[in-house]
């Protein structure tokens, strides 16, 4: 059974489709990049795993099953947007998710802040918008998840940042599991994908393995990307 | 689970409350000074109307504050930023609104106590505590009507089970306008004149019904009797309050139900 | 060690000839145990599957060896290192040969330009 099957998923928002009969599957043991220009549809097909939208007509599923509690025990989900905007400490927060996701790691979590020198103590609504991503990197990280959906995980993040962000990426991957990675910044990730999905205006326009691409196109992701996806 | 859910709510509500609480008891106390003061020098006479005045709209600020803080939350939860959480915790719907039902209660209940006690500080005197005294060996001598107690106690019940029933309206027609992809709080507002409408038309005919079977019902909806026995009062509060209850129950279901299947985040 | 990797042909092609170079050269040497996979993927920031990839590939060809529960060692293969190392001088030679031959040098010229260079430090 595969880790997540999308079949024919249609997504439309009043008049606007945002989805058109997409499907694909993510298979367990791979890192897969959803590649794709902004507003392609890239956020849609995540929020749809994630349960937080529902298909206007096709199946989503996660190990067989529509998203639901089952499906988010064993997902770990970077959105996209920083959400921290509560009155709590890093330290409560990190209890939340400890009370809430059997999975989590509270001793992973408070390592991995130690080493980028965030306080446990610190209030989440003072915080910068770079440290709060980094805290939400954290939090995702430092559970055993059977999938790991990663939004823009370094869209806005400085050079030195991303190389941790893809160190922790590379870290904690095992091969019960797989990582979904939301991008389009491919140059820096495509040396760690397994798979790539192409998607454009809603529509997937391929899904291969990144070697047979560049044994068959001989070029980089990036580059077919670009000729892909020109304006 | 639900003790888990219920734990952060209850913390995150009363730390917006307890300020307010604590206002509450300090104006009080302030305007119990201001009472004596008042007496002895009478120039403080406009400030004391002013402080008064302030007094009681922060009592009654303070229930509309309880109430605005618990859709708030509903919504803050559900629907923006903090969905992103809430609505990815492997935990049920139903759960999560019941929590929310829960933690509403508890503090409406709370602020009622502390606006009560905050009202005795402010006008406690030696001739009100006397006069209660009276009152309360009075009452207990000549011993209470079975039937006034359960009247009062059921009164009661329906307040506070109308207290759920309008929150749970509001949850209800929040969830389902943000079902919609644009405008979603007008949607809101029109899905909850929907509900609001056909709630109204099914109690009517629920109460209908209920007078076309009891004959003393008949009876004063004909007009012909004006005096309505104690047992029929209790007969027609039970009624009432198994009414809000269901419609609590329906609205109940109608937000889980929404908020699992049609849920639209941004 | 350095992992620079060109994006646009087969990665793990390109690990395997890494691999290959640093056994010829002794970088790691025989019977050495090489880091796991995860080290692997991790030092190169490749995709630790890539890296299974290049590593079974480097068994198949004989060298590195696999002790179960234990990881992958080096081969003691001497003979197989030598062999490989000749035939990778020769690739290089060749293609050597096929640019300069583009300058019209003689063979006379081409020997000087070796020796002058050898002696270079």
């Amino acid at each position: 059974m595969n880790l997540v099957t999308y079949h024919n998923v249609t997504k439309r928002y009043g008049s606007k489709t945002a989805l058109d009969q997409v499907s694909f599957q993510i298979t367990k043991g791979k890192i897969i990049g959803l590649l794709g220009p902004n507003g392609s549809g890239k956020s849609t097909i995540i929020k749809l795993m994630n349960g937080l939208i529902v298909p206007t007509s096709g199946e989503v599923l996660v190990h067989g099953e529509k998203p639901g509690i089952e499906s988010k025990k064993v997902i770990a989900y970077l959105p996209e947007r920083t959400y921290l905007n509560f009155d709590m400490t890093v330290k409560e927060l990190i209890t939340y998710f400890h009370d809430f996701y059997q999975d989590f790691d509270e001793e992973l979590a408070y390592q991995l802040l130690g080493k980028l020198k965030i306080e446990a103590k610190d209030k989440l609504k003072t915080m910068s918008k770079g440290t709060k991503e980094k805290v939400q990197l954290i939090l995702v990280m430092s559970r055993k998840a059977d999938l790991y959906v990663l939004d823009e995980p370094i869209g806005g993040v400085d050079p030195a940042g991303r190389d941790y962000i893809l160190d922790t990426i590379l870290k904690n991957f095992n091969k019960e599991g797989s990582i979904l990675i939301s991008t389009h910044l491919i140059a820096d990730v495509e040396r760690i994908l397994d798979e790539v999905i192409f998607i454009n205006q809603g529509k997937i326009v391929l899904q291969k393995s990144t070697d047979e691409i560049r044994n068959q196109e001989g070029k980089s992701i990036d580059e077919l990307f670009r000729e892909e996806f020109k304006c | 689970m639900l003790k888990k859910v219920v734990k952060y709510d209850f913390k995150t509500m009363g730390k917006r409350l307890v300020p307010l609480y604590l206002a509450m008891i300090l104006l009080s106390l302030v305007e119990k000074l201001a009472t004596i003061l008042v007496d002895r020098f009478s120039i403080f006479g406009t400030f004391f109307g002013m402080l008064t005045f302030v007094y009681v709209v922060v009592l009654i600020g303070g229930f509309i504050y309880t109430f605005f803080l618990a859709i708030q939350s509903f919504y803050s939860a559900f629907m923006k930023d903090e969905g992103y959480l809430v609505n990815t915790l492997p935990v049920k719907k139903e759960t999560l609104v019941l929590s929310k039902i829960i933690v509403s209660s508890i503090y409406i209940i709370i602020t009622t106590i502390v606006t009560i006690f905050s009202i005795f500080l402010a006008i406690m005197n030696m001739e009100l505590i006397h006069n209660i005294g009276k009152f309360i060996t009075t009452f207990i001598e000549q011993g209470i009507g079975i039937d006034a107690t359960i009247i009062l106690l059921l009164v009661a019940l329906i307040i506070f089970a109308s207290y759920i029933q309008q929150l749970l309206f509001f949850y209800f027609s929040l969830a389902l306008g943000q079902t919609r992809s644009s405008r979603k709080i007008a949607y809101s507002f029109l899905f909850g004149f929907v509900i609001y409408t056909i709630t109204q038309i099914a109690s009517t005919f629920i109460l209908l019904l209920m007078g076309l079977c009891i004959p003393e019902f008949r009876g004063v909806m004909m007009q012909t009797t004006t005096q309505l026995s104690n047992g029929a009062v209790v007969s027609l509060l039970i009624f009432s309050l198994v009414t809000v209850v269901l419609t609590c129950v329906v609205y109940f279901f109608g937000t889980t139900v929404t908020l699992k299947k049609y849920l639209n985040l941004d | 060690m350095n992992w620079i990797f060109d994006n646009d042909k087969p990665i793990y092609k390109q690990l395997v000839e890494k691999l290959e170079l640093a056994i010829i050269t002794g970088k790691y040497q025989p019977d050495e145990k090489l880091p796991s996979v995860r080290e692997f993927a991790m030092e190169m920031k490749v995709n630790p599957n890539t890296v299974q990839k290049a590593l079974q590939e480097l068994e198949q060809l004989g060298f590195i060896y696999t002790v179960r529960t234990n990881g992958k060692f080096v081969t003691h293969d001497k003979k197989l290192i030598v062999s490989y190392r000749n035939q990778l001088a020769k690739e290089k030679v060749t293609t050597f040969l096929e640019d300069i031959k583009l300058l019209g040098l003689t063979k006379e010229e081409i020997l000087n330009y070796v020796k002058d260079g050898s002696e270079l430090k």
